[in-house]
C-alpha cells in the first residue's frame, strides 16, 4: 500500500483546507446550534458589578431599596410562531442586612412588580428576616431564579429587567441598612421558531 | 542675594511640583487609558447582550474537606475543559454555576475561587470576583456549622480557537480564619457545577 505524501506546500495548504471543511462539517452536526430552525431558542444577556452598594433608611418600619444592578433591556426577537418569550431570571449576590431586619429582592419587568414566577404577589423574594446573627455576617452569598412568560403584540418588542435588593426594619428598631457585595445578573429568553 | 535664591529656589519648587503634579496627571491618565483599554482591567459594571447558547457542561464533584486550616486553604471542587470551537465569533462567553452543601466553621469565612485557564491569558476575565477569583460565600455567622446550601455564579470570556479550543475552568472551596482562633474548616458534602457556553451572533 501507498501511503501519500505531501511535499509541495500547494498540496499542504490543499490538506489543511481540506482538514478544516472535513472538521466545520463535522462540528455542524455534533453541536447543538442555538439558531436552528424548528428548535428552540435561547439567547443570554448578563450584568455583573465588581464593587459594594449600600443602601439604608431610618424610621420605624421603615423600607430602602435600590437597583442592584442598572436595568438590563432585554429583546423578545422576532421569530415565526407566536410571539412569547419566556424570561430566566438568574440572581447572585454577596448580600449583607443589619440584625433581626429582613433582607429581600425585588423583580420589576416593564416597570411593574413581577406576580408569581417565583416572587410574591408584589415581585418580593425574602433572602433573610429576624436572624440575629445578620448584623455579624459580613457577607452571605445568595442566589434566587424567577421566570415568567411574556406575550408581545410587536415583534422584537424589547423588555426591562430590573431587580432590587432592599431592606426592612422588621424589629421595628428605628433603621435598617443593606449592602450588596459582588453581583451576577443573567436573563435567558427561551423561544420557538417554525 | 538671600532673597534672589530664595526666590529662584521658590520658582525652582514650583517647576518641580508642577513637573510633578504634571506626571502625576499623565499617570492617572494613563492609567485610565489602560483601564480602558487592556480587556483584563476590571471595570465595576460590565453587560454582555444577546449571547447564543451553544451548550452546557455539569460536573458532580464528590465530598471535600478542610479541618484545622491554620490561615487560608483551599481544596480543588472541579475541573471542566469546555471547548469554545466556533468559526464565526472570535470569544465565547462561560456562565459558571456552583452550588454546595456547606458546614463552615463558626464565625469563619468560607470562600469559591474559580480560574479560567489559570488565569494565564488576560483576555479571559472572570467576573465578578476579587483580582485572585475569590468570591466569600459566608463570613462571621457564628451559626456557620449548621449545614446549608450556598451557589455563586460568575461570567467569564475566552478567545475562540479552532485548534485548541479547550479552555480549563477551575473551581476551588476554601476558608479562612477570619474569627482569630487560630484555624478554619469548611466541608462541601454535596456540590454541582455547571458551565453554560454562549456565542456572540
Amino acid at each position: 500500500m501507498t501511503v501519500p505524501t505531501f511535499t509541495s506546500s500547494a498540496a499542504r495548504v490543499k490538506l489543511r483546507v481540506l482538514t478544516v471543511a472535513l472538521i466545520a462539517t463535522m462540528w455542524s452536526f455534533a453541536v447543538p446550534r442555538a439558531d436552528a430552525a424548528g428548535t428552540h431558542h435561547h439567547r443570554s444577556s448578563m450584568r455583573t458589578r465588581n464593587t459594594t452598594s449600600k443602601k439604608s433608611c431610618t424610621g420605624t418600619n421603615c423600607s430602602a431599596l435600590a437597583p442592584i444592578v442598572p436595568a438590563l433591556k432585554v429583546v423578545c426577537p422576532f421569530h415565526a410562531t407566536d410571539t412569547s418569550c419566556t424570561y430566566v431570571v438568574h440572581l447572585s449576590s454577596q448580600a449583607q442586612v443589619s440584625a433581626l431586619d429582613a433582607g429581600f429582592f425585588r423583580f420589576i419587568v416593564d416597570t411593574v412588580p413581577l406576580t408569581g414566577g417565583g416572587a410574591d404577589p408584589n415581585g418580593y423574594v425574602t433572602w433573610i428576616n429576624n436572624d440575629p446573627d445578620s448584623g455579624t455576617v459580613t457577607w452571605d452569598a445568595r442566589s434566587y431564579e424567577v421566570s415568567f412568560t411574556i406575550t408581545d403584540t410587536a415583534e422584537n418588542a424589547s423588555h426591562t429587567i430590573e431587580v432590587d435588593y432592599g431592606c426592612t426594619d422588621t424589629d421595628a428598631n428605628g433603621s435598617c441598612s443593606t449592602m450588596s457585595g459582588f453581583t451576577t445578573l443573567v436573563v435567558d429568553v427561551i423561544y420557538d421558531d417554525i | 542675594m538671600m532673597m534672589i535664591r530664595t526666590g529662584l529656589r521658590t520658582a525652582m519648587a514650583a517647576s518641580i511640583g508642577q513637573l510633578k503634579l504634571n506626571r502625576l496627571v499623565l499617570s492617572l491618565l494613563a492609567s485610565l487609558l489602560v483601564a480602558a483599554a487592556v480587556p483584563g482591567a476590571r471595570a465595576a459594571t460590565t453587560t454582555i447582550k444577546d449571547l447564543g447558547y451553544v451548550n452546557t457542561w455539569v460536573q458532580t464533584p464528590s465530598q471535600r474537606n478542610i479541618a484545622n486550616c491554620p490561615s487560608d486553604c483551599w481544596i480543588h471542587l472541579a475541573t471542566l475543559d469546555v471547548p469554545c470551537e466556533s468559526f464565526g465569533p472570535s470569544a465565547c462567553t462561560f456562565y459558571i454555576h456552583v452550588t454546595s452543601e456547606v458546614q463552615l466553621s463558626a464565625g469563619d469565612a468560607g470562600r469559591f475561587r474559580f480560574k479560567l485557564d489559570d488565569g494565564l491569558n488576560n483576555n479571559q476575565i472572570l467576573r465578578p470576583t476579587a483580582p485572585d477569583g475569590t468570591v466569600t460565600w459566608l463570613a462571621g455567622d457564628p451559626d456557620s456549622p449548621a449545614r446549608y446550601a450556598t451557589s455563586f455564579a460568575v461570567v467569564g470570556t475566552a478567545d475562540a480557537d479552532l485548534y485548541n479550543p479547550n479552555h480549563t475552568i477551575e473551581i476551588l472551596i476554601g476558608c479562612g480564619d477570619t474569627d482569630g482562633s487560630g484555624s478554619c474548616a469548611v466541608t462541601a458534602f454535596f456540590s454541582s457545577v455547571e458551565v453554560r457556553v454562549y456565542t456572540t451572533f
